[in-house]
């Protein structure tokens, strides 16, 4: 793991990843990108900062059964419907 | 718990989450409240694509950015919290907390600004309906982020009076995941509402 190769703790790695992909969907907005694909593209990397913050932050990925699956069901159920909205509206 | 700070030798997988059982309950429950508004507010956008699009131009995406990286930076700190705790250091614990507090703080007074910049040039609920969605979806986030500051300040004052240890911090655990909810909530939220067009 790369939080392992340069020495800070994975909740540290973790929250660099996350404000990095937070200004990437910020240069995003302010760049004026539009379109199905990119709003999809910003759309997976919310998905993925909410997964992170589950797994690491919330302690989910240290858990079997059942209560894993809490913050990754609903990301995908959100992210699939609001995911068909958007397909709809371009349409 | 947090994945923070174990080394990962010792971890094993754990049959229930970290905290009180109750609150991953009230999690689900909210975390389903707000699904319903993201959806509903991504297929009323696909009968009223333009009007959502140009709408949303108005809004301030640094302000935005700002209410992001407070919130992030927020989790974090809370994390750094637990991870002290857990290795007995209540000072530092209660150091962490404060910083929380503080980001959400930064939240709260960010986000006032803008709400009281859209009223300053008479946008309000029902100027059309994205601002419907706008104001109703992002309110209900504000008091979400208020709930989370007085559990937070109730985590404090209790690591402060040394009410949890390294053996039982169970309420502090249980704290900080309502305030990581509280957080997801807001990194779909600003896409979606901010950007996503």
């Amino acid at each position: 793991m790369i939080d392992k190769a340069i020495g800070i703790r994975p909740c540290t790695f973790v929250y660099l990843l996350l404000m990095m992909l937070t200004l990437v969907t910020w240069g995003v907005g302010v760049l004026g990108f539009d379109g199905l694909t990119m709003a999809l593209m910003v759309l997976v990397l919310a998905l993925l900062k909410g997964q992170l913050i589950g797994d690491y932050y919330m302690g989910l990925k240290r858990v079997s059964g059942g209560w894993r699956w809490v913050i990754i069901a609903w990301l995908m159920l959100i992210g699939s419907l609001i995911s068909m909205a958007f397909y709809l509206a371009a349409g | 718990m947090s994945v923070e700070s174990i080394p990962e030798q010792t971890i094993s997988l754990s049959k229930t989450p970290s905290g009180d059982l109750a609150i991953w309950i009230f999690i689900m429950a909210e975390l389903l409240v707000f699904a319903i508004f993201f959806i509903s507010y991504a297929f009323t956008r696909s009968n009223h694509v333009e009007m959502f699009n140009s709408a949303q131009l108005t809004l301030d995406r640094n302000i935005a950015l700002v209410n992001t990286l407070s919130l992030i930076s927020s989790s974090y700190f809370a994390v750094r919290a637990v991870a002290a705790m857990r290795e007995n250091n209540a000072r530092h614990c209660f150091n962490w907390l404060i910083a929380a507090l503080l980001m959400g703080l930064i939240f709260l007074l960010a986000k006032s600004f803008e709400y009281a910049d859209h009223y300053a040039h008479g946008i309000n609920m029902r100027t059309n309906e994205f601002y419907m969605f706008y104001f109703s979806l992002t309110f209900f986030h504000f008091l979400h982020v208020v709930m989370g500051m007085v559990i937070l300040s109730a985590n404090a004052i209790k690591t402060r009076a040394g009410n949890y240890s390294a053996e039982n911090y169970t309420g502090l655990e249980t704290g900080t995941n309502y305030w990581h909810m509280v957080d997801i909530v807001w990194i779909i939220l600003f896409p979606l509402i901010y950007v996503m067009r």
